[in-house]
């Protein structure tokens, strides 16, 4: 090789370092553009096997309806041949959580391996924060729901179990505190489940020591297999390792699931005859209990009835006696009264009486008093005589004979006196005697009198007291008669009440035997469920935001990455179109044409290289960590493992080198082949042609000389104009395609969840009915308020064949066809007419149809579970977007099959649709044992549109990458156009033009371009888009078709933006141009 | 005469990297309205560097330049372009003539930004192309070609008229005709001519021969009777 040439080489790369970095940064952007998006979606998946396979997440997972016996596990663990197996519980329970009730899934926690886990210990968890529980009251949950629920380490929580029966029937504890916050492969989604209890959903976990649980049979049995742990378990080969596997698995199921369904039957027969015999015998311990209660009653009356006769006969009697009693009274006042007045007049008789002889007494003593002292008088004078007798014995006789005679007579009259005044001293004495004895008699009538009164007095006493003793004892009678008449009522009450409640409690008894009895025909049929991973919602849900990137990823880059092509191939042709002359002079030189190529090979070469290197690099590390990041909103999973992918890798740079270097080996051959004369020479310019515009005069006269002179130009560089056009195109085309697969991803959920579906609740039945007649339900549903209008539907999932493609769709069947619109509308997608339901065929959604190319009037054939085929014509094609239904009419369904419709579910429209009032109305509905879940559309429609919100972070990459590729690629093309131009520029320069007189001269034609460019690029968009859609589609899915009009207006206001900021740059570069140094040079 | 363009010690220094080129290492002399002036020297001497200084193409490192009593040497950016506009008139070696416009769109090209150009048409005949006024610079044979530029150049109505080696890709014949209506125009139209060459042959058809070399000013000689360039034979 010859040195000066490398040298040369060299020295020109270093010499037209922008052009060098320009070829190099659109190769970057380009092949990391293409080899990121191209390697996300792998990536993705490389990241969830490894996390998976870290904390082994099961391989396969058993569910049985009638739960499985240690022998289950150990048949299991024999059969399958597998390298860990874990049986397992889960149940779910509520949380009381302020005034909401949130349903969690409680799942074992293995407590002796977690910090030695051997091949027994499956779906492990990541401690992500606190620690693992110490003892059986504490517990760890996940970060993203619990967290946001206001829980945290340290939280406590009681459970309860939201059904009849208590938690404890199945765990030991039922308060846990939170201890730990975990992650799992478990649960990757933001998805937990729907459940019978509460609201319907799962909305978190928690995980508790193993210990907990006291549920006699496992729930789950976990299984890993070392073999399929090797693969990839989204390939294929992972379900060749396990797909036998769960055959053999799921025939065994069928029979241990049999045995273990009688033993509970049996088990459950034999507690219901336990049960009856209990209900029979209390129903005839409370007859007898009621029965002799009755009796009292009865006695008790009868007691209150003599009771009130006797009380009646005392009273009587009582009132007979103080009635006697009473006449007595008033006769002996009467008595009273006679005496007293005959007393009166005693007393008045005697008082005149008492005055006569009072007066008479004293009269009677005056004389006697009178008496008495005449007699002392006489005697006085007698003894005055005796006296002067005695001693004056010398007294004359005579006179002595006188006064002996006087004296003696004298002494007789005093003799006499005092006889006489005896006697009226006694006569005295007489009278007062008879006066006093007349007195005492009226004394003694008065005594008599009073004693008399005093008696009355004291009877009219006694009766009072006897009255008013018996009036309190006859009260006392009546009121303890009321009482045992109240008690008796009340007694009565009582037992109407005891009767109604021992009726109830029968009534109850007997509804739970029923009930058991129901419960005991509800008993799912004994299944096993083996789902392999790779069957789970979490796993598939995240295998398809994969694939949805994956569907991005098919058109998206490559059209970016042909733009990013085509510019790095002008450039470089460009590029040596300007190394002509040097060109000849090495050709005349007499260097060979490979040597003389090989400069340009490896200026190209370099460029590109070194450019998808780096672009591989960083595209491999940015976008799919960007885009993962983005995901790992909704999905909890460790950071994204960016793998080197060898295959994009090497397709973006062999088709980055290949273009680049091709241009400019090609552009290098058309040079080479003419002789250096003509090389050495300056190119024979292109000759200025006069354009069609000019021939129409009427228009051509009317342009200035400057538009005059655009028009002329941007048809004389055709070539230019093609790729300016192409390339600015594209880029609007790019971003009006990423703009419009937003619209198309994320009007989805509007038209499928709020077009199409009108129900807003679907209610899961237990078993399969015939008609609504059958169903409890229907009364609970029609009576409640909320609930406007429901319907029966069945939804089964088949399979619909034509010729040899087979595809998995939903047959629906609806038990009134003419209502199904409320439901469901059914219209086409072009024309918005209503596709009618009929009894002679079936309707397809839109995206199945088109799969298996059918259209109306086709024959297609349905393949159910069982694998019964039957063919059915189709009558429409209706709109849809997500999932593939075959909608048909009962009778349809029973002319086909030959059988009654079971339908599964109810739809039903609700009054409103806040969370609250969703909450409420399915707690009220999941009350009902005939429901098994409800779930409303808002729920579906929301996560629905999360899943999608993801996809718009990836939309939102594609339009910054294409939006960076427009800049580069108008920087790029501006650039090659200022450099053809370049001695014209100078010219004009020269010739006086100011600075923005030369960029309006060059801008104006860029204008023109770009703006020409966008609208072929707007147009290209539509085509774009609709390519990618179609191309990128997920099988289930079907994208809205068409782009909103404010995407058009953004993709050409971002495109203008870009063109208007090169314009900016550009401007810089052009005042830059030295016009000695372009004018020198002989082109 | 009063000097028209003075030029005192002009200096040009390129430095490309460490090494300083001096283009021109202190120039001086004058010119007066309306002479035909023809700046002679080798390859190398510096006779395109002071007429692109000259024409404001580019700006001198040192010293000063007076046009008309303006001190162009201290213009802008923009000033010097205004100057280009309204003061002078550049015909180059190589025509640069823009490819997709007419002989007559050409001229217009730079009529259109001038205050008082010349009717282009007129121009156009003035420099014998009535004829081919719509043709397209590839239609055209160098001479044509050198034609237009001049015509455009002319159609300014510029202060000065600066020609860089306007024979040097021209045959003999053709050569002389575009010196004679050079010649002519000077003295038709009392146009101010400095035409850079290194053809020492053409000398005798100047007013003034400025002689240069290693970008000084060796020799200038006022030549008192011109002889038309029809007599010169080189």
């Amino acid at each position: 090789m010859k040195n000066p040439l490398f040298k040369d080489t060299f020295r020109e790369i270093k010499k037209t370092k922008s052009k060098f970095f320009s070829i190099f940064a659109i190769v970057v952007l380009g092949v990391a553009f293409f080899a990121g998006i191209k390697a996300t979606s792998p990536d993705m998946k490389i990241t969830a096997d490894k996390y998976f396979d870290k904390y082994r997440l099961m391989d396969m997972r058993l569910i049985s309806t009638v739960g499985f016996t240690d022998e289950d596990v150990d048949i299991i663990k024999e059969l399958s041949g597998a390298e860990g197996v874990m049986p397992s519980y889960s149940i779910d329970a509520l949380v009381n959580m302020e005034d909401k009730d949130l349903v969690l899934n409680v799942l074992p926690l293995p407590m002796d391996r977690i910090n030695n886990p051997d091949e027994s210990y499956i779906n492990r968890t990541k401690l992500v924060k606190g620690r693992y529980p110490k003892n059986s009251g504490e517990a760890v949950t996940e970060k993203s729901k619990m967290v946001d629920m206001g829980f945290s380490i340290g939280s406590k929580i009681k459970l309860s179990s939201g059904t009849d029966t208590d938690i404890s029937e199945n765990l030991k504890n039922d308060e846990f505190t939170i201890v730990g916050i975990v992650e799992t492969p478990y649960y990757i989604s933001t998805e937990r489940g729907t459940t019978n209890i509460g609201n319907g959903k799962v909305d978190s976990f928690i995980m508790i020591p193993e210990e907990n649980f006291k549920i006699p049979a496992y729930t789950d049995v976990f299984l890993t297999f070392e073999e399929a742990r090797k693969t990839f378990s989204y390939d294929d080969e992972y379900d060749n390792i396990l797909e036998p596997i769960r055959k053999k698995l799921d025939n065994t199921g069928k029979e241990r699931s049999q045995r273990r369904y009688d033993e509970i039957i049996s088990e459950g027969k034999e507690k219901i005859e336990d049960s009856k015999k209990e209900l029979k015998e209390a129903e005839e311990k409370s007859n007898k209990e009621l029965e002799e209660a009755y009796e009292r009653i009865i006695e008790g009356e009868k007691e209150i009835f003599n009771g009130e006769k006797e009380l009646a006969n005392k009273e009587k009697e009582f009132y007979q006696r103080i009635k006697e009693a009473e006449a007595k009274i008033s006769s002996g006042k009467k008595d009273l009264e006679n005496g007293e007045r005959e007393y009166k007049k005693s007393i008045e008789t005697f008082s005149k009486y008492k005055e006569e002889a009072e007066s008479g007494f004293v009269e009677g003593e005056q004389k006697i008093k009178d008496g008495q002292k005449t007699l002392d008088e006489n005697e006085a004078k007698l003894n005055e005589i005796k006296t002067i007798l005695e001693t004056n014995p010398s007294m004359p006789e005579e006179q002595k004979i006188v006064l002996e005679e006087k004296y003696r007579k004298g002494k007789q009259e005093l003799e006499y006196g005092r006889k006489e005044l005896e006697r009226a001293k006694l006569e005295l004495e007489n009278k007062k005697r008879e006066f006093s004895s007349a007195e005492n008699k009226l004394i003694a009538a008065r005594k008599k009198l009073d004693d008399s009164k005093e008696q009355i007095v004291s009877e009219e006493k006694k009766l009072q007291e006897a009255k008013k003793k018996a009036e309190t004892e006859f009260a006392a009678g009546h009121k303890k008669l009321d009482d045992s008449k109240r008690e008796l009522e009340k007694g009565k009450i009582d037992y109407e009440n005891g009767k109604k409640e021992v009726e109830e409690k029968l009534a109850d008894a007997r509804k739970k035997i029923e009930e058991e009895e129901e419960e005991l025909k509800n008993i799912k049929d004994p299944t096993w469920y083996v789902i392999k991973r790779n069957q789970t919602l979490e796993f598939i849900d995240y295998g398809m935001a994969a694939d949805r990137i994956d569907a991005i990823a098919q058109v998206f880059p490559v059209f970016f990455f042909l733009i990013a092509a085509l510019v790095s191939l002008t450039t470089m042709t460009r590029m040596v179109d300007e190394q002509r002359t040097y060109i000849g002079t090495l050709k005349a030189l007499g260097y060979g044409k490979f040597s003389i190529a090989l400069k340009y090979i490896l200026y190209a070469g370099l460029a590109s290289v070194s450019g998808s290197i780096v672009g591989v690099l960083i595209g491999f590390k940015v976008f799919p960590t960007i885009i993962f990041n983005a995901y790992r909103i909704m999905y909890t999973m460790p950071p994204i493992v960016t793998t080197f992918n060898w295959y994009y890798a090497f397709i973006s740079i062999a088709f980055a080198v290949l273009t680049t270097t091709l241009a400019a080996l090609i552009s290098c051959y058309r040079e080479l082949k003419e002789t250096p004369a003509l090389l050495m020479r300056p190119k024979v310019q292109k000759s200025g042609k006069r354009i069609f515009l000019e021939r129409i005069k009427f228009i051509w006269s009317r342009l200035n000389f400057s538009q005059k002179v655009t028009a002329r130009n941007l048809i004389r560089y055709k070539k230019r104009l093609f790729m300016t056009v192409l390339g600015v195109g594209g880029c609007t085309a790019l971003m009006l395609a990423g703009f419009g697969l937003k619209d198309s991803t994320v009007d989805i959920a509007t038209k499928q969840f709020d077009e199409i579906y009108q129900y807003d609740i679907v209610v899961g039945l237990k078993k399969g009915v015939e008609s609504r007649k059958s169903v409890k339900l229907v009364d609970t549903m029609e009576k409640d308020e909320d609930i406007t209008d429901f319907m029966l539907l069945k939804e089964q999932n088949i399979d619909v064949a034509v010729k040899n493609e087979k595809k998995n769709a939903f047959l629906v069947v609806p038990e009134d066809i003419d209502r199904l619109e409320d439901f469901i509308l059914l219209k086409s997608r072009i024309n918005q007419e209503k596709v009618p339901l009929t009894n002679d065929g079936v309707i397809l959604t839109e995206k199945l149809a088109k799969m298996l190319q059918i259209d109306i009037g086709d024959e297609i054939s349905i393949i159910d579970e069982e694998n019964k085929k039957i063919n059915v014509k189709v009558n429409g094609i209706a709109e849809n977007y997500v999932s593939h239904y075959v909608y048909m009419s009962p009778k349809l369904f029973e002319k086909v099959y030959g059988e009654k419709v079971k339908y599964k579910e109810f739809l039903a429209n609700t009054k409103d649709s806040s969370e609250e009032f969703e909450n409420k109305l399915s707690k009220r509905l999941l009350k009902s044992p005939e429901v098994t879940s409800t779930t409303f559309i808002t729920g579906v429609s929301n996560s629905f549109k999360d899943t999608i919100g993801s996809l718009n972070y990836v939309v939102l990459v594609l339009i910054i990458s294409a939006g960076a590729l427009a800049f580069v690629v108008l920087y790029n093309l501006t650039n090659v156009n200022v450099s053809e131009r370049l001695r014209e520029i100078a010219t004009i320069k020269v010739l006086g033009f100011y600075d923005n007189e030369v960029s309006a001269y060059v801008y104006r034609e860029n204008t023109i371009l770009t703006i020409i460019g966008i609208v072929v690029g707007l147009f290209m968009g539509v085509f774009l888009h609709r390519f990618i859609i179609v191309t990128g589609e997920i099988d289930y899915m079907m994208f809205a078709r068409n782009i909103k009009p404010i995407s058009y207006i953004y993709s050409a206001i971002l495109t203008i933006i870009f063109a208007a900021l090169v314009s900016f740059a550009m401007h810089f570069k052009l005042k830059d141009i030295k016009m000695v140094e372009s004018l020198k040079s002989v082109e | 005469m009063s000097k028209y363009i003075e030029l005192n010690e002009i200096k040009k220094i390129y430095e490309m990297g460490e090494v300083e080129i001096v283009a021109l290492d202190g120039m001086s002399f004058s010119i007066d309205k309306g002479e035909f002036v023809i700046i002679v020297g080798s390859s190398g001497a510096g006779k395109s560097t002071v007429l692109n200084i000259l024409g404001g193409m580019d700006s001198p490192t040192s010293g000063e330049i007076i046009v008309d009593g303006n001190e162009i040497s201290r213009y802008s950016g923009k000033e010097l372009t205004s100057y280009r506009r309204y003061d002078i008139g550049f015909v180059f070696q190589f025509y640069n003539l823009v490819q997709n416009l007419t002989a007559f769109e050409n001229v217009e090209l730079a009529t259109q930004i001038c205050k008082n150009p010349l009717d282009a048409e007129i121009v156009l005949k003035q420099v014998g192309l009535e004829d081919r006024m719509d043709n397209f610079p590839a239609q055209l044979s160098g001479g044509e070609q050198q034609r237009v530029a001049i015509a455009r150049a002319l159609a300014k109505n510029p202060k000065l008229l600066l020609c860089d080696e306007p024979t040097g890709a021209l045959d003999y014949n053709t050569g002389k005709s575009i010196l004679k209506l050079l010649q002519d125009t000077c003295r038709e139209m009392g146009m101010t001519v400095v035409v850079v060459t290194h053809n020492t042959a053409i000398v005798p058809m100047a007013d003034k021969i400025i002689k240069i070399r290693n970008g000084k000013v060796e020799n200038i000689s006022i030549n008192e009777s011109p002889i038309p360039v029809e007599r010169i034979e080189w």
